[in-house]
């Protein structure tokens, strides 16, 4: 079978407000730089698919405001209204139904632009779920005291996981949020929505992201270390109130997909970074569970076991919507090229990018990586 | 560098239709009624209704009524003046979940709150806030 290659990656630093760059000026800034570090042209490049929301953006059809910045005068352009997972997905399969060699992903998000809650607030159903003031952030509030419930996890193991976050961000240039905070912070940071403290819940965030894919003859003419994509999967689950909340079955079969697809039977061995669009705290331990890591998450993270999660410190330290998937790609790629600075795992061969979108999780995106 | 900001907001008028399971459901609460579907194939009973089940990709026809009483899966409490309480609710005989407010009862006692009944508006209109909200059911009697 015909292999995808990443040959390239970049992303802006993530900050709660980028007032100075529009969305097109945000994204020609990250394709530049990615284009900068590869050394490849514009000229080259076949494809896009990129990923954005007309909400976020304030305008219908958001993807035309940045056509042109991504590259995509006379070519071909895609566009993905879900996370910017799914745009990779979609670039790959550009690649895959060898149409294209060369395929820009690229995803972007000024979350300080529109009201945040206002905007999830029209994920919900307008029936019986909007009349009564739902937002993207009571939903996984209801989500973590189910799941925190049923599996005995108590508020200081939840805390603990964004501690971990914050102070793996220290490490990271592109962080929004970082600091060296305990767990106690993190239970004295105010209550968003019960039992979700703010250090809990992604921050709010503007930035943008991009992978350059390849086919496998052409990565091996533009790069000597090429990274290839080995293994995807991608589930829906029901909607959020017709499932189990405890329960994350979508993430569990997209995991398992991507491992058949790898060549993965014992994930916890043979994966050395995790990357996890965990945007609420309880949704790590959630997900090292479903991925199949290890059946206790809390004893997994107290133990600090490999793999690492979250060497960036994910989306906890900065998340602009849509992004969070596509950026957990640029992370893991340079993890795997031995790039990510002080970040770097040493040895870093196999990685696990996930993305999730949807209320409270319902459609999740499980990818693995391995350099050549 | 110059930060030029335009507001501007989007006012979207629109016309949502609810549909036939819906539209039944929303009449039945002006009733003050509950009104679910069954899935003749897994037997899952939906409140809010479907008249479709996505797990057996099949059109449901069978409908049949709830008490308004159930069980509290899970709760929420936003701060605010007074704190905005949210529950997830399953119904007796249900096997989804209603999203609804819950009053009558204060932050710290929710820990202890078991089960749930709908408190009805006088001036019912079939919305879902014909419920005003879910109350906790304090004495529960063995008979």
């Amino acid at each position: 079978m015909r292999r995808v290659a990443i040959i390239g990656a970049a992303q802006t630093r993530f900050e709660a407000r980028k007032a100075s760059l529009a969305y097109n000026e945000l994204v020609y800034g990250v394709v530049r730089e990615l284009l900068d570090r590869t050394g490849i042209s514009m000229r080259e490049i076949e494809s896009m698919v990129t990923a954005s929301q007309d909400a976020y953006d304030g305008k219908t059809i958001s993807s035309m405001a940045i056509n042109e910045v991504v590259g995509a005068y006379l070519k071909s352009e895609a566009k993905v209204a879900a996370d910017g997972l799914q745009a990779l997905l979609y670039g790959a399969a550009r690649i895959l139904s060898g149409e294209f060699d060369l395929t820009l992903v690229v995803a972007h998000c000024k979350e300080s632009e529109g009201q945040p809650s206002a905007i999830t607030g029209l994920m919900f159903d307008p029936f019986l779920q909007r009349p009564l003031g739902l937002e993207e952030l009571i939903a996984a509030a209801l989500q973590a005291r189910r799941y925190c419930r049923r599996r005995g996890v108590r508020p200081e193991d939840v805390a603990f996981v964004a501690a971990k976050a914050h102070c793996q961000a220290l490490k990271n240039p592109y962080a929004q949020r970082a600091g060296a905070f305990t767990v106690e912070d993190v239970l004295a940071s105010p209550i968003l929505a019960d039992p979700i403290h703010e250090l809990e819940a992604a921050p709010r965030s503007d930035g943008a992201c991009a992978v350059l894919l390849a086919s496998e003859w052409r990565a091996c003419q533009l790069t000597d270390r090429p990274v290839y994509i080995v293994g995807i999967g991608n589930c829906t689950d029901a909607y959020w109130t017709e499932r189990d909340l405890a329960e994350a079955r979508a993430l569990q079969e997209a995991a398992r997909r991507a491992y058949a697809m790898a060549g993965i039977s014992d994930p916890a061995r043979e994966i050395d970074v995790v990357e996890l669009s965990a945007r609420y705290a309880h949704e790590e331990l959630m997900a090292i569970e479903a991925l199949g890591l290890h059946t206790s998450p809390v004893e997994f993270i107290t133990q600090d076991r490999a793999p690492f999660i979250n060497p960036s410190g994910g989306p906890l330290c900065g998340n602009p919507p849509t992004v969070s998937g596509l950026v957990r790609v640029v992370e893991a790629y340079w993890q795997l090229r031995g790039e990510a600075g002080e970040r770097q795992v040493l040895g870093a061969r196999t990685a696990l990018a996930h993305g999730a979108g949807g209320i409270c999780g319902q459609n999740q995106t499980v990818v693995i990586l391995r350099r050549a | 560098m110059d930060e030029w900001i335009v507001r501007q907001k989007i006012r979207i008028p629109f016309r949502y239709t609810a549909g036939r399971a819906i539209s039944r459901f929303l009449l039945g609460l002006a009733e003050r009624r509950i009104w679910a579907t069954r899935c003749e194939g897994c037997g899952r009973v939906y409140v809010p209704p479907l008249g479709f089940c996505g797990r057996c990709w099949r059109e449901i026809a069978e409908w049949l009524e709830l008490s308004d009483e159930g069980e509290l899966v899970s709760y929420t409490v936003r701060p605010a003046k007074p704190p905005e309480i949210f529950g997830l609710i399953r119904l007796d005989g249900a096997d989804s979940h209603l999203v609804h407010r819950l009053g009558e009862v204060e932050p710290t006692e929710l820990e202890r709150v078991v089960r749930v009944r709908a408190v009805w508006r006088e001036d019912r209109t079939g919305s879902i806030l014909d419920i005003a909200y879910f109350a906790p059911v304090r004495s529960k009697s063995l008979t």
